[in-house]
């Protein structure tokens, strides 16, 4: 069970502090790709909500995070909204619609929920990318209005750190919470939560309302700091994408679809910059980390670093006993 | 209404209806008997069609066609039996997740690739001058071309069927949907069986591929697109369901054609209404093997 106590905060706040150094690392151009790992790190651990901890392939998170950004898009640009009322009324529209969608797919299990909730982002992607009056169709919308104090590439990366730490803080806390635990209950096994006496389905409901709310928070925040929207957002190209990064960081892990998302956003943006076939690489490292690392490269970090303390601590046993430590270490890697 | 003009709309479905029964029906073996899960077969359709484009354009439509529907497929299957023992083999063991990031990979790659060998232009190729035309039957005007995806679907079907109910590779293929534990455990080699069954649903895909052509725009979008609508086929139609797939095809592709004559555009979400409207009343689509889906 997830805890919330140092040690599990602990990976999250490295990464913050990676992050936060960023702007003095690398050159000021390149800031806006590191921004939008971090959208995408966020978007990809509300997703792992319902992929790790309650065992739920969804593939239509796109939907939602589509969602976030059009409606902070729209009211921007058309409605002449404010940040936070942009935000907070594509959260309030959040709610129901992540209801309809539980409503619907959670009929089904495992994979074919997973291509219900792929088929419901398709329906939401072709009432997009056709809708030239409202939603500028297959053009998108560009030029959406941000505030002064966030019209400068600095202050939008940290904008979007602060809304990564903030929710993960609280996912962490979710999961630490006995909701949490409920959650991977209903992961290891439905039918024995339902013999207890409790409703599976209410906490998968539960689960898909907060992963949907939260995805749309990191969809305004797309919006925010990408300054422009097109349908691609919601189409199944952002939901596989996510899914891929909770499953190439390591959905067991919390802080592993950062990690994903980190390997498969940064080395996309690095070789689409220098040629045409990013794809090709991406799609070549996508293989070799499910070839290599089947669990998850997050998960193979920690377990080297796992190693790497217990031998550090065999070292110290053997000063002591001069027994057969390492050997046993060895034999355990 | 103009009962003609519907009548028109219900065997353009068929026709492609045929196409998807085609693309699916390897899919759902693969994944119903065998646990593979593919995203990447919509790829071998793609690069199919695109094969073949390029073949009637080098050859002339005729000849280039007749060429194409012998060799694209076998190619299909042999890269396809090759990606099985290379990549899929390696993943098996880690299961679903394994697949899909692999077979993710696969659909950036093997786009990528089709970018590079066919270029990104979106290709059309006019149907051999013997099936341009029309005919008339019972009063309706029928392409010759959608009469002919029908006959040589029909064919497909009656191979497939064959093949399950007559060789040994189908009881085999049939044994691994009912229970593929016991499968392995009275000694068959279940790692070749997935291989042949790999290779079998790349050369159906390939044959819907190449008879694509005609229909128009050979583009970069199909793969993901023929994908998509190859899991809900399987979805409606239960899954390692063959004859539910043929079912659910049908009726993808008439709900479709048929929508054409009310809506404008947004087709695709007529397959995902019916996607829906099936699974609220059967979740585990119209056939399937109980408990395994």
């Amino acid at each position: 069970m997830q805890r919330f106590d140092r040690a599990s905060i602990a990976p999250l706040a490295l990464l913050a502090i990676l992050l936060a150094l960023a702007p003095m690392v690398v050159p000021p151009s390149s800031l806006p790709g590191i921004t939008r790992v971090l959208v995408f790190a966020g978007a990809a651990t509300s997703l792992n909500l319902l992929v790790g901890a309650t065992g739920m392939l969804s593939m239509g998170q796109g939907l939602f995070v589509g969602l976030g950004a059009y409606i902070v898009a729209l009211g921007t640009i058309r409605f002449h909204m404010s940040l936070w009322t942009s935000a907070g009324l594509a959260v309030v529209v959040a709610i129901p619609l992540s209801a309809l969608v539980a409503l619907v797919s959670l009929r089904a299990r495992h994979m074919f929920f997973g291509l219900i909730t792929l088929a419901i982002g398709q329906v939401g992607f072709v009432f997009v990318s056709r809708n030239y009056s409202l939603t500028g169709g297959d053009d998108g919308l560009t030029g959406v209005v941000v505030p002064e104090w966030l019209d400068n590439d600095v202050s939008r990366h940290f904008l979007a750190l602060a809304v990564f730490v903030l929710v993960g803080l609280l996912l962490l806390r979710v999961l630490a919470s006995p909701f949490g635990a409920m959650l991977s209950a209903v992961r290891d096994n439905p039918n024995r939560v339902a013999s207890l006496g409790a409703n599976p389905k209410v906490f998968e409901f539960a689960a898909m309302l907060l992963a949907g709310c939260l995805g749309t928070v990191f969809g305004a925040l797309w919006a925010y700091t990408q300054g422009s929207v097109e349908p691609s957002v919601v189409s199944w190209v952002t939901s596989a994408m996510l899914l891929m990064m909770v499953a190439l960081g390591g959905r067991s892990l919390f802080i592993g679809p950062a990690i994903g998302a980190i390997v498969l956003e940064l080395s996309r943006t690095y070789v689409q910059a220098r040629s045409s076939n990013g794809d090709l690489v991406v799609g070549s490292i996508v293989i070799a980390c499910a070839i290599f690392f089947p669990e998850g490269v997050g998960v193979a970090l920690r377990d080297a670093v796992q190693r790497a303390k217990g031998r550090r601590g065999a070292r110290a046993d053997q000063r002591r006993t001069e027994g057969g430590a390492i050997q046993a270490t060895e034999n355990v890697a | 209404m103009n009962v003609h003009l519907l009548m028109a709309q219900v065997l353009a479905g068929i026709a492609n209806g045929a196409l998807y029964f085609l693309v699916a029906s390897g899919l759902t073996l693969l994944w119903g008997a065998l646990g593979v899960v593919n995203l990447a077969h919509g790829s071998f359709f793609m690069l199919s069609a695109f094969s073949a484009a390029a073949l009637m354009e080098a050859w002339g439509s005729g000849a280039g066609l007749a060429l194409a529907i012998i060799t694209v497929p076998i190619g299909a299957a042999l890269v396809a039996m090759a990606l099985e023992r290379t990549l899929f083999r390696r993943v098996q063991a880690t299961g679903m997740w394994g697949q899909l990031l692999v077979s993710f990979g696969l659909v950036l790659v093997l786009n990528n690739v089709a970018r590079l060998a066919f270029g990104t232009v979106s290709r059309s190729v006019s149907p051999p001058a013997l099936f341009a035309g029309f005919v008339e039957l019972f009063g309706l005007r029928i392409a010759t071309y959608q009469l002919v995806v029908i006959t040589l679907t029909v064919g497909v079907a009656l191979y497939l069927w064959y093949l399950l109910v007559r060789s040994r590779t189908g009881r085999l293929i049939r044994a691994a949907v009912d229970d593929p534990q016991m499968l392995g455990a009275v000694g068959v080699d279940v790692r070749k069986l997935r291989t042949a069954v790999m290779g079998i649903a790349a050369l159906l895909a390939g044959v819907a591929g190449v008879i694509s052509v005609p229909r128009g725009a050979v583009n970069l979008g199909l793969d993901v697109q023929i994908v998509v609508i190859a899991f809900a086929v399987i979805v409606i139609g239960g899954l390692g369901a063959v004859w539910g797939s043929l079912a659910a095809a049908l009726v993808i592709g008439i709900a479709e054609a048929v929508s054409t004559m009310f809506i404008d555009q947004g087709s695709e979400v007529v397959i995902f209404a019916v996607m829906v409207l099936v699974l609220l009343f059967r979740p585990t689509g119209l056939r399937t093997i109980a408990g395994r889906a």
